[in-house]
């Protein structure tokens, strides 16, 4: 069986690498770049979009019941029966 | 972080002249293609909205495609930032006493140059290109006595005017030395 909350651990994984590269490219960012608005405004910009994603879409998974298995069969079928 | 007033090793008559980086348009390519990296699962949204208005009413289809939507939108963001931090991060830094040359490889390669006024021999400003013309930016080429024997600053806005400046700041920095 194939539960759902599989799907969140690796989104959550995928997730916590982004966070990590992010932390390091932001760490060099700040370290090396010339003091001023467009280094911290850029860095604002990037962390806020990054942020409201993944507030957004933590939001949403709270709505799922994570426990319910995969159904795929029917996933699959519906779409390849149904034409355009 | 490097504050432009308190420059590494800088002496307490040295003036900040130009600091330069390479010129926006640069960054257009790469902004044209993350943005349509941005916008694809807007853009899938809007077609199976047009052509298959019943897909999402499946709530597990609307989940997988929240879960790979975020992960691709985020990754690209990601890829914008790091791009932009290259962009960034090549700085050039003319003073009245030297010129330096910061040049960014990645996000962990960096190296740093710097050349006093009085080694330098030659200022050469080179425009090439359409757009180049249009927009008016190219590369200065700084040859040099020292070591690392041109300095090249690419891209940079004015260059015919930083070529000048900088050649006015050599001739200052001669007349100083020679008193």
């Amino acid at each position: 069986m194939f539960y759902l909350y599989y799907l969140l651990i690796l989104w959550i994984v995928l997730v916590a690498i982004f966070v990590i590269m992010s932390a390091l490219s932001i760490m060099q960012m700040l370290r090396f770049g010339l003091s001023g608005a467009g280094t911290y405004f850029s860095t604002l910009i990037f962390v806020a979009v990054g942020a409201v994603i993944i507030a957004g879409c933590s939001f949403y998974f709270a709505t799922i019941d994570w426990n319910a298995a995969l159904n795929f069969g029917g996933l699959i079928q519906d779409s390849i029966s149904a034409p355009f | 972080m490097l504050n432009i007033k308190k420059l590494p090793g800088a002496t307490p008559d040295e003036k900040v002249v130009l600091v330069l980086r390479r010129h926006w348009l640069v960054l257009l390519s790469l902004i044209v293609t993350v943005g349509i990296l941005l916008i694809l699962p807007i853009g899938a949204v809007v077609f199976l909205h047009y052509f298959r208005p019943d897909f999402f009413q499946e709530p597990l289809r609307l989940l997988l495609f929240v879960m790979g939507a975020s992960v691709f939108f985020l990754y690209s963001w990601l890829f914008l930032y790091q791009n932009f931090i290259d962009y960034h991060l090549d700085t050039w830094i003319v003073t009245n006493r030297r010129v330096i040359n910061i040049e960014q490889h990645g996000i962990f390669a960096r190296t740093v140059s710097e050349l006093n006024l009085q080694r330098v021999q030659d200022v050469t400003a080179e425009i090439r290109g359409f757009f180049h013309t249009m927009l008016d930016y190219g590369y200065v080429f700084i040859q040099t006595a020292g070591e690392q024997q041109r300095f090249e600053f690419e891209e940079v806005p004015h260059p015919n005017e930083v070529a000048k400046i900088i050649s006015g700041l050599v001739q200052d920095r001669r007349e100083v030395e020679n008193k």
